[in-house]
């Protein structure tokens, strides 16, 4: 045995007990308790699939109004179900577009009203959500189509899982000034799902 | 300090050695190097914040995919740019690691997964966030795999080896050791998981909303008679109860509007109204619940005539 082989070989461990104690569980857990430690972790992929009305995008006419006039209102029930593999929560946005939004916009004419577990009744322009727990209650919509309406996310639904029907109620405001006649806009919404940990 | 037997051990089992000693070294040395990245790592955390984040999900594909190791080190709000991937404690308190794609005024983040249709539904505010310096592909799985149960035993036989290669032969080694793993002990890096989160949004489109426009009423009829005139005009065709307003141009006289249905009149008396002058009668449609929304006027007019006794209608539009 010589003097010189044997310490080369003890700094080295010396050094490589930062790998043991690095990732020992009881050491980070320990020392870094603020944190979420890796242990266990299982790593898995899934699919994140929110969809309305059984569709990943949906056209409807039946919250259209064709000549409306102040206190016009129109409703629809839409259903919200997790298709994918992973739990999910989602916000709602949305707003006017065409030509006339700013006009409906500035003019905080037409309101957007949400809620959860609510049906639809009347017919029409006459039609609204009745009974459920209100998401948004009489929001104007603005002139940009990304605006956040239901911004606290709703949910989690679990994977496969059918969420409360949504009512969707839009309302031309009473008090729409007498300048808005024969004016038109679109509205846009979006409801975003987002991947639950 | 020669061992007499050594030579005789050496002859007897020198293949078994060679190959142990080979283990020995590439124990050490791989040892080595991960044990320095590890107290660098612990350093750097301490000192620059720097992170190790492990990826649980994949909607940073293909850049980062679900079990990669990220460091992150923080950087002021104000200094990033769009295209730099940040990670971020959501509302929810769940950390998020997304590309910024764009930044508003005040530096709140919009982010987006790489491997997402669109970007997260909500800016992120905050002064200072984690950004990715580099990613380690499938780091993450390795060091979940290496802190679970087997990596637990494996670390476990592993430092019991360090421990047989450190055994006590020289005094000052131990307080080294010690003083080492206190190091270690105090600052070692703990990769913290990371959601690169999904999202999905579904669009709800063609809701077409078109104001009325509150039609003009048609004038029909226009009869003179001693000391009046009569105006008649049809009712306008449209789902809404609407009332009708005949006003006198001129004078803002309101005249009663009479009838029901589909044909409605005003009377205008004339006969007390002075000579040979022309009066306007206007009708317009009004929406009852709200009485600012009116039609176009629909305008008669009508002359006057010797003290109002004889009055004539003119042209109606």
């Amino acid at each position: 045995m010589t003097a010189g082989r044997r310490p080369r070989g003890r700094v080295r461990a010396v050094l490589a007990l930062g790998l043991v104690v690095g990732l020992s569980p009881v050491g980070t857990a320990a020392s870094w308790t603020d944190n979420v430690a890796v242990t266990g972790t299982t790593l898995r992929s899934g699919t994140l699939d929110l969809q309305v009305n059984d569709a990943n995008a949906v056209t409807t006419a039946t919250l259209s109004m064709a000549d409306m006039v102040p206190g016009a209102t129109s409703a629809e029930v839409f259903r919200v179900r997790n298709a994918g593999t992973a739990a999910l929560t989602y916000t709602i946005t949305g707003g006017l577009g065409g030509a006339d939004a700013a006009a409906f916009a500035s003019a905080g004419a037409l309101r957007l009203s949400v809620s959860a577990g609510a049906t639809r009744s009347g017919t029409g322009n006459a039609a609204t959500c009745t009974g459920g727990t209100a998401l948004l209650s009489d929001q104007a919509l603005t002139a940009a189509t990304g605006a956040t309406l239901v911004g606290t996310a709703q949910g989690p639904l679990a994977a496969g899982a059918q969420g409360a029907p949504l009512c969707f109620q839009i309302a031309f405001s009473a008090g729409a000034p007498t300048s808005l006649q024969g004016r038109t806009a679109t509205a846009t919404f979006t409801v975003n799902g987002t991947s639950t940990p | 300090m020669t061992d007499p037997r050594r030579g005789q051990d050496g002859a007897r089992h020198g293949v078994l050695d060679g190959t142990l000693a080979v283990l020995r070294e590439v124990a050490l040395t791989a040892g080595a190097v991960a044990g320095v990245a590890c107290l660098a790592l612990a350093l750097l955390a301490t000192t620059a914040g720097v992170r190790a984040l492990t990826f649980t999900s994949g909607s940073m594909a293909p850049t980062i995919r679900t079990g990669d190791l990220a460091i992150t080190r923080p950087v002021a709000a104000d200094r990033l740019a769009v295209g730099d991937v940040v990670s971020v404690i959501d509302p929810r308190g769940v950390r998020i690691t997304h590309r910024v794609v764009g930044i508003e005024l005040d530096h709140r983040l919009w982010l987006k997964g790489d491997a997402n249709a669109a970007a997260d539904a909500l800016p992120y505010a905050a002064d200072r966030v984690d950004r990715v310096v580099f990613a380690v592909p499938a780091g993450g799985r390795v060091l979940a795999r290496l802190t679970g149960p087997t990596g637990t035993l494996l670390l476990g036989a592993y430092l019991a080896f360090l421990l047989w290669v450190l055994r006590p032969r020289a005094r000052r080694a131990g307080p080294v050791a010690l003083l080492v793993v206190g190091l270690a002990l105090g600052g070692a890096p703990s990769p913290e998981r990371t959601l690169a989160a999904w999202t999905d949004p579904v669009r709800l489109d063609s809701t077409t909303l078109a104001a009325s426009t509150v039609p003009k009423p048609e004038i029909t009829g226009c009869t003179g008679a001693v000391g009046s005139v009569t105006v008649t005009w049809s009712a306008v065709a449209s789902p809404y109860p609407f009332t009708y307003r005949a006003v006198v141009t001129e004078t803002g006289q309101v005249l009663t509007v009479t009838g029901t249905g589909g044909t409605r009149s005003a009377r205008y008396p004339t006969a007390q109204l002075g000579i040979n002058t022309t009066h306007t009668v206007a009708i317009t449609a009004v929406l009852p619940t709200t009485p600012s929304w009116v039609s176009a006027p629909a305008n008669q007019t009508v002359r006057i005539g010797l003290l109002g006794l004889a009055p004539a209608c003119g042209a109606a539009g």
